[in-house]
């Protein structure tokens, strides 16, 4: 019954995602501006991988030209075999945004249903579903409220439940804890973790905040300024399940002050 | 209950100090009647004149239904056109933008002449002057949706159609009916004027007969004959805008407001 924990909970070996040489080009009023460039990178399947980089070197951009929001200029981006447009027309990406993009005029429950609802399915069990999965970010008794009358912290746990009300097997998600207050971030550190736990999708984690890469990845890319390229890939060898006592560990600690080395460098 | 009655006395008072004022100031004074007739003289004029003023009222608001119903429908289907083309908008928003400054009530003379003295003239006036708040607040609306919501519906590779369903269309809305009730007084505004210019029938035919025959009386009871007109026309928009953002709207409780 429980939907979440239909796939099989363990990382797998195979590369799901493999970006090569990938750059992207702007035409802006100063003439053309490269974003991205030379962008390498392999995402195995059930693993959480987090970029991080300073401000405008292309990390957002990365993950819409994974979705297939925008096409790149050059290189080759394959998930599984298929393109970005075609990995995105068959539903393979739940995406999260920074703000949770919520649209005003539906309840929480009516948000969740949304990608289902285009996607043309049958209403009743698709609602059924979604109250599950309300309760699963911990929102049961919220079902009806609408986003106005939501924290936003609750929208973000609104616009997670709605990314997995259909499964995809990869979640990009674009900074989606960046506007929150500390103690509800760690909340939903915990609540992703607990959520990637319990069915293993394949994670691609946007974020400014260096410890709340490390916090939550299996590996943390980082990207240089403008144009954004993979400076360098950190394994994080911290043991799972990642409590709040890893938040004290040396190691951790280690890892945040040498990720934080490379980006002011 | 006697709540809502306290409600109905606390607004019809200023109308009825008004009418007492009036009524006592034109006997006080003794003003000419074809000056400042008294409400009751008025309001006899109205009774003895009732068959006068719906035959002329009901040919000004057909003018006024028809022109506003066609500017409502044609505003709104251009302005998704343009709102879905560039090369369309790049063509048509000079133009727009010259239409709309221009005084609209301005061409009911070369429309007469195009038009003739029918009911088609006033209709196309109505239409004209209805037509631009329509189109321009659409374009706007349709435009306004966040990009972030439409790149949501591209991620679970939602079709335009679908975007402009449950996206575009409802972040439209608040642009939509403050244009559809400017567009209502608007259209009172248009149909007035178009019988102004020329005309045998309506209201404002009417008006401009009383005028000239120093009927004053008269000339009051067709103007509170296109009052109610464009008060029921006006009720009529805020009373749909109350029953769609109730259910298209944030969820927040809504009150019946006229402004």
């Amino acid at each position: 019954m429980d939907s979440l924990q239909v796939e099989p909970a363990k990382t797998g070996t195979r590369t799901l995602l493999r970006l090569e040489d990938v750059g992207i080009t702007f035409d802006s009023r100063v003439g053309k501006v490269v974003a991205v460039e030379r962008f390498n990178t392999e995402v195995r399947t059930g693993e959480f991988v987090s970029i991080v980089g300073p401000s405008g070197c292309g990390k957002s951009t990365i993950l819409r030209l994974i979705a297939g929001l925008i096409p790149a200029s050059c290189g080759s981006i394959d998930i599984d075999g298929e393109t970005p447009d075609e990995a995105r027309l068959a539903r393979r990406f739940g995406f999260v945004f920074q703000q949770s993009v919520m649209l005003p005029w539906r309840t929480a429950i009516d948000n969740v249903m949304l990608p289902s609802e285009v996607m043309a399915e049958a209403t009743a069990p698709r609602r059924a579903e979604a109250m599950h999965l309300l309760e699963r970010v911990g929102l049961k008794g919220y079902e009806n409220l609408y986003p106005r009358q939501l924290s936003g912290g609750m929208r973000q746990r609104v616009s997670i439940a709605r990314a997995l009300s259909f499964k995809p097997p990869i979640m990009l998600m674009d900074e989606p804890f960046g506007a929150l207050d500390a103690l509800t971030r760690q909340k939903l550190h915990h609540l992703l973790l607990e959520l990637w736990d319990a069915n293993r999708k394949t994670v691609l984690f946007v974020t400014h905040d260096v410890a709340e890469a490390v916090f939550l990845s299996d590996r943390v890319l980082v990207m240089t300024p403008r144009p954004g390229r993979v400076d360098s890939e950190i394994p994080i060898e911290l043991p799972r399940p990642r409590t709040d006592a890893v938040r004290s560990m040396p190691r951790y600690l280690a890892l945040v002050d040498e990720i934080l080395g490379k980006l002011v460098h | 209950m006697t709540r809502q009655l306290g409600e109905q006395i606390r607004n019809a008072l200023p109308f009825v100090l008004l009418l007492v004022i009036w009524e006592a100031a034109s006997r006080l004074t003794g003003v000419a009647a074809y000056i400042l007739p008294p409400p009751s003289q008025v309001a006899e004029r109205f009774v003895d004149s009732g068959d006068l003023l719906l035959t002329n009222g009901w040919y000004t608001l057909s003018s006024i239904l028809v022109g506003y119903a066609a500017a409502v429908v044609s505003g709104f289907l251009l302005a998704i056109l343009i709102a879905y083309s560039r090369w369309l908008q790049r063509l048509l928003e000079p133009l727009i933008v010259v239409l709309q400054v221009l005084p609209k009530v301005a061409l009911a003379p070369l429309f007469l002449i195009w038009f003739g003295h029918g009911l088609a003239p006033k209709i196309i006036i109505v239409g004209t002057i209805a037509f631009f708040p329509i189109l321009v607040n659409v374009i706007v609306g349709l435009k306004s949706a966040e990009a972030d919501m439409i790149e949501l519906m591209e991620s679970v590779a939602a079709s335009k159609a679908q975007i402009f369903w449950k996206i575009r269309l409802p972040t439209t809305l608040p642009f939509f009916f403050p244009a559809l009730k400017m567009a209502a007084l608007l259209s009172v505004v248009g149909a007035m004027v178009a019988e102004f210019v020329a005309s045998d029938r309506g209201l404002g035919y009417l008006m401009i007969r009383a005028n000239i025959n120093l009927e004053t009386d008269l000339l009051f009871a067709a103007l509170a004959v296109i009052t109610l007109i464009g008060l029921a026309l006006y009720g009529s928009v805020v009373w749909l805008e109350y029953m769609v953002l109730s259910r298209f709207g944030d969820g927040g409780s809504r009150q019946l407001v006229p402004l």
